[in-house]
């Protein structure tokens, strides 16, 4: 196993809303290999982006970080990111330039009033040291860099001018402009076409092998997840429900959640009924005891209601949160 | 089988105005001279990416847009009638019943002041069809058709998940037991595994109901499941269209090939499978000269940028593709 980049620990988010409290982010831990991509996949509600938003110390009110520790590791020098607070000038320091986030809608996450030039040099003026000419160039280069036509020309226009795919790749430039270590993508690719969004992640595993860059790509498809990720974490209803392989995660998933999401998806030539899970995800104030997937589990059994399964490892670095698999725990 | 529904020459255009005249500078073809038949208990799926006007194509069908041009023809009483000019009340009122849709946003489709009653049985009310108890039983009986409890009649959408309102959608346009649902993107704002199970529910309803079904989606993996038929759209034209299994398996246009490979292989393999399509999809207000497509084709000629290609059979299946080199290329389907 290779160093890690990131190692977060028993982080807990919570939301304090008058209908009680929402445990977003409930005892999570995983780990960023560098250079890998790690996948986090869930429906709606599970928490997956409130997790990355929680690296980053952004999360929206009122939530708020209870408890745990982001261990981010620059040149072997390991601090906790949750030491810093979030308006620290520590903690802008590592956001945009060692840490840097892309997300779902690039329609609305660029600004329309200035060019998508001046956006990009706001990054570069922020974390590096270069005169204006040498920013400019900067943006000239990183546009190039991902794949943007006559990018002297596009440097001056602003983000209506542009396309959703080229809208996300300015996106994209402005998150590597600093060469980030680890880059955090929120869903990057749902709010494009599917011709698009292959381009899209194609760019993104190019410029991963040629920076060495981690990846933390956050996303409900699991078809995004078989092109990109090296490992992935499960997360159902704020916590993870399974840590596994991509190879393991298509053809031998352990969690009878994990199970139905991949019977879900329609496979091409396959015209069988498709086996879905039964119910919907419960709302967050109002969990089911025991076990959070068992009132739509096909295997509950009388344990399951009673009490909340751990993590269970079986196999080389798996975790499952079943109680099916308690016997087989190493 | 019997035809249910003729499209012919369907053109929609919608006008760019600009200036203080509000003159029309230019138009958008977002329905550009399509035409294909649907037969009865099939379903034709509609794929495309965002833009090239399938929403168009449905909308205009049922009659919620006007045509500039062509005819729309439905099997009313045993005879293919033009339904997008009918002024005959009767017949109007029969179409209204017969052909319904549902729409893809399951929260800003239903309105949130109505109670689940009131909306499912809206429709039956507006047609005057049977008693107040006549119709509180039918609500009832739809409700548990797309396995709602009856309990949750008096709720409002707001009370529902996505899946349940989308299942509340449906309800809705099965209360005037039509022959034809248009489904326009009915499964894309819904999660994985709900998306499954109302997947499964359209494929019930349809064998229960003999109901046709015009499935637009941009999925092509939901569409492969769902469809019988497939038509592919680019920048307002039909370029392939033909039966599911030889689109998917023998296509004739490169972009119905360039769909394909985009479509994620899910096996757990390590390497990026994905074969790019280069560019964006171009101004519709502004298509290329010639083919459409030419400009991202990696087969283009000189012919494809002077001439736009018509729709032609291939000789190798049953597939209608617009590319002048339709059994000329070798193309690569899904499996």
């Amino acid at each position: 196993m290779g160093e890690n980049i990131l190692e977060v620990k028993n982080l807990k988010t919570y939301f304090h809303t008058e209908e009680g409290i929402i445990k977003a982010v409930d005892d999570v831990t995983f780990s960023v290999e560098k250079g890998k991509t790690l996948g986090i996949v869930g429906e709606s509600g599970c928490g997956k982006s409130i997790t990355s938003y929680s690296i980053m110390q952004l999360v929206p009110h009122p939530g708020i970080i209870e408890n745990g520790e982001i261990i981010y590791n620059s040149n072997n020098k390991k601090v906790n990111l949750l030491d810093f607070s979030p308006h620290s000038k520590e903690m802008r320091k590592v956001r945009g330039n060692d840490i840097a986030m892309i997300f779902q809608e690039p329609m609305t996450s660029l600004n329309p009033i200035f060019t998508i030039g001046n956006q990009i040099r706001e990054a570069i003026h922020l974390h590096q040291d270069l005169n204006e000419k040498e920013e400019k160039n900067r943006a000239v280069e990183v546009l190039k860099h991902v794949g943007i036509s006559a990018p002297e020309k596009r440097v001056n226009e602003y983000p209506h001018q542009l396309s959703g795919g080229m809208k996300q790749r300015v996106m994209i430039a402005m998150a590597l402009t600093c060469k980030p270590n680890l880059l955090i993508a929120d869903e990057p690719t749902t709010a494009l076409d599917v011709t698009i969004e292959t381009q899209i992640l194609k760019l993104m595993n190019d410029i991963q092998k040629e920076l060495k860059m981690s990846i933390i790509l956050i996303t409900h498809d699991l078809g995004v997840i078989g092109e990109m990720a090296d490992y992935i974490i499960v997360m159902y209803t704020g916590k993870i429900v399974e840590k596994i392989n991509k190879r393991n995660l298509f053809n031998n998933p352990k969690h009878p959640y994990t199970q139905g999401l991949i019977d879900s998806i329609p496979t091409i030539g396959k015209k069988e009924r498709l086996k879905s899970i039964k119910g919907t995800v419960p709302n967050l104030t109002n969990l089911p005891s025991g076990c959070y997937f068992s009132p739509r589990c096909p295997y509950k059994m009388d344990k399951c209601e009673k009490k909340q399964p751990p993590l269970f490892e079986i196999g080389d670095c798996q975790g499952v949160r079943c109680w099916l698999y308690e016997e087989e725990e190493l | 089988m019997d035809n249910i529904l003729e499209v012919s020459s369907l053109k929609k255009y919608f006008p760019i105005k600009k200036g203080l005249f509000k003159k029309n500078v230019a138009y958008v073809k977002a329905v550009n001279d399509i035409s294909f038949k649907v037969k009865k208990g099939e379903t034709l799926g509609v794929v495309g990416e965002s833009g090239c006007g399938k929403s168009t194509l449905g909308k205009t069908i049922i009659g919620l847009l006007k045509p500039n041009e062509g005819n729309v023809k439905y099997k009313i009483n045993g005879n293919l009638t033009k339904i997008n000019d009918v002024t005959d009340k009767k017949i109007r009122k029969k179409i209204n019943q017969e052909i319904q849709i549902i729409f893809q946003d399951p929260f800003s489709s239903l309105h949130p002041k109505m109670t689940v009653k009131d909306i499912i049985s809206e429709p039956l009310d507006i047609h005057n069809i049977g008693t107040k108890e006549n119709r509180l039983n039918k609500v009832k009986n739809l409700m548990e058709k797309v396995s709602l409890s009856s309990y949750q009649i008096n709720r409002y959408p707001h009370e529902f998940s996505g899946g349940q309102r989308q299942r509340i959608s449906i309800a809705r346009a099965l209360a005037l037991n039509p022959n034809l649902i248009i489904c326009d993107e009915p499964v894309s704002a819904l999660d994985v595994s709900v998306q499954a199970q109302i997947m499964n529910l359209f494929s019930d309803l349809q064998k229960q109901f003999n109901l046709t079904y015009i499935f637009i989606a941009h999925d092509l993996s939901v569409i492969e499941y769902i469809s019988d038929r497939v038509l592919v759209m680019y920048l307002g034209k039909i370029v392939e269209i033909g039966e599911s299994n030889d689109i998917y398996t023998n296509p004739r246009h490169p972009y119905t090939e360039a769909l394909l490979s985009s479509i994620p292989e899910i096996n757990g393999e390590e390497e990026f499978s994905r074969v790019p399509l280069k560019g964006d999809v171009p101004d519709p207000s502004n298509p290329p000269k010639g083919c459409n497509f030419n400009e991202r084709c990696k087969y283009a000629k000189d012919i494809c940028f002077k001439k736009e290609p018509e729709l032609i059979k291939s000789r190798k299946n049953n597939n209608y593709a617009a590319c002048h080199f339709v059994d000329e290329i070798k193309l690569n389907g899904y499996y």
